[in-house]
């Protein structure tokens, strides 16, 4: 196998192991907590996270205005 | 011929790898494109072009204060003060570069359009003071922008940098409304009219976006709020920041709806699993609780008392085990 092959071959194991471990993240961000001690399964988390992503946040203007000089 | 042939197959090989690569990248591309933009992206952003507004506004002035300095100058009249002030909305410049939010740069903004205040109120002192025509020296700024090259560049790289942040920060809420909404109906929820209510505001944003560029072209030098070229763009920005905000509403509303009805019968099954081992009429009582319910924290209720009903039963179980026993030590 030339050089060529090798580094190509190690940048794919990197691209998966990355995919993987985003992967991984997004899953853990959305797992629920669930109440193990009395058999609970009905949390509301998962279906909070729905629309968790809905910030409040506007579009403004980003202009300033400082005034004339004379 | 052995040696050709080794060749070959070490070049089939690579190229096999080489194909296998560009599609894993494309995997990768398609699978990140579900990402949307994030909310601390887009706030970084609007710093950056907020940032560039204050700098090209902000050079305006100085150039213009500059002029004024030059014209009283050559009149001989004492323009230390004038210099000060002019040299101090310099520097405001460099803090706002260093600005990490927006209430940083608005700080910076009102403390740059006090200078300039400030520096009104000086020259014109001096104007009067001296018998000047202030038409004159309004003449001077004039002539003094005009055809600026340097002030023309960041002006360009502001109005780029807002256009560039309101098209971000449309297409990632669109796409955290899309994503909000396959959650949605990944859940089992309606959000038919979710998406006929978001197609409207994309057809809206596109008209924002066409209504901002000509404002932009038409306006010149002078901000949108302030221009009346501009008040399409205004008014058009505001509609698709209360559509959004309605829709935001009415998607919150859906999710909690199903959530509601998600827990509700989670309880329920519970309830119709613990029948015969929890006592029979608390948990008709809890059982009525629940269906009555209609928002979470009457849900929640019900599910804490489901909760309480069980510990006690099992603490109940415990105790009577450990009184057996204890009896039938003592026998």
């Amino acid at each position: 196998m030339n050089k060529l092959a090798i580094v190509i071959a190690l940048l794919t194991i990197l691209l998966l192991v990355g995919c993987v471990a985003k992967k991984t993240t997004d899953t853990t961000d959305t797992t629920t907590n669930t109440d193990t001690t009395s058999g609970d399964d009905t949390s509301s988390e998962e279906t909070d996270d729905l629309t968790s992503d809905l910030t409040e946040d506007e579009l403004t203007d980003v202009d300033v205005e400082l005034g004339d000089v004379i | 011929m052995k040696l050709l042939n080794k060749d070959l197959k070490k070049e089939f090989f690579s190229k096999k790898i080489f194909v296998l690569f560009i599609l894993l990248m494309l995997v990768s591309v398609a699978y990140a494109a579900d990402d949307c933009t994030s909310n601390q992206e887009i706030a970084q952003e609007r710093v950056q072009a907020q940032y560039a507004f204050y700098e090209y506004r902000a050079q305006g002035k100085i150039v213009g204060m500059q002029a004024v300095i030059d014209y009283l100058e050559s009149e001989e009249i004492d323009v230390f003060e004038l210099e000060t002030i002019n040299e101090d909305l310099e520097t405001t410049i460099s803090s706002a570069k260093e600005a990490e939010d927006k209430q940083a740069l608005d700080d910076i903004t009102k403390e740059g359009k006090d200078l300039v205040k400030n520096f009104k109120e000086k020259a014109n002192e001096l104007v009067d003071e001296n018998d000047l025509s202030i038409s004159k020296v309004r003449q001077a700024v004039a002539d003094s922008l005009k055809n600026n090259e340097d002030i023309e560049a960041k002006k360009d790289t502001a109005v780029n940098a807002a256009r560039n942040h309101a098209s971000n920060f449309l297409k990632s809420k669109v796409c955290l409304h899309e994503n909000a909404q396959g959650k949605i109906k990944n859940a089992g929820g309606d959000v038919d009219e979710l998406e006929s209510d978001l197609n409207e505001v994309k057809t809206d944003i596109d008209e924002l976006e066409a209504a901002e560029q000509e404002a932009y072209e038409k306006c010149g030098s002078m901000a949108l709020v302030v221009c009346s070229e501009g008040e399409n763009a205004v008014q058009l920005r505001k509609q698709v920041n209360e559509k959004l905000k309605q829709l935001r509403e009415r998607t919150r509303v859906t999710g909690q709806e199903l959530a509601v009805t998600k827990v509700k019968n989670a309880l329920l099954d519970r309830i119709e699993k613990s029948e015969g081992r929890l006592d029979d009429d608390e948990l008709v009582e809890i059982k009525d609780d629940v269906e009555k319910a209609t928002t979470m924290e009457e849900v929640q209720d019900a599910r804490k008392e489901l909760n309480d009903l069980q510990i006690e039963t099992t603490k109940g179980r415990q105790q009577g085990r450990d009184s057996d026993d204890e009896n039938e030590e003592d026998e």
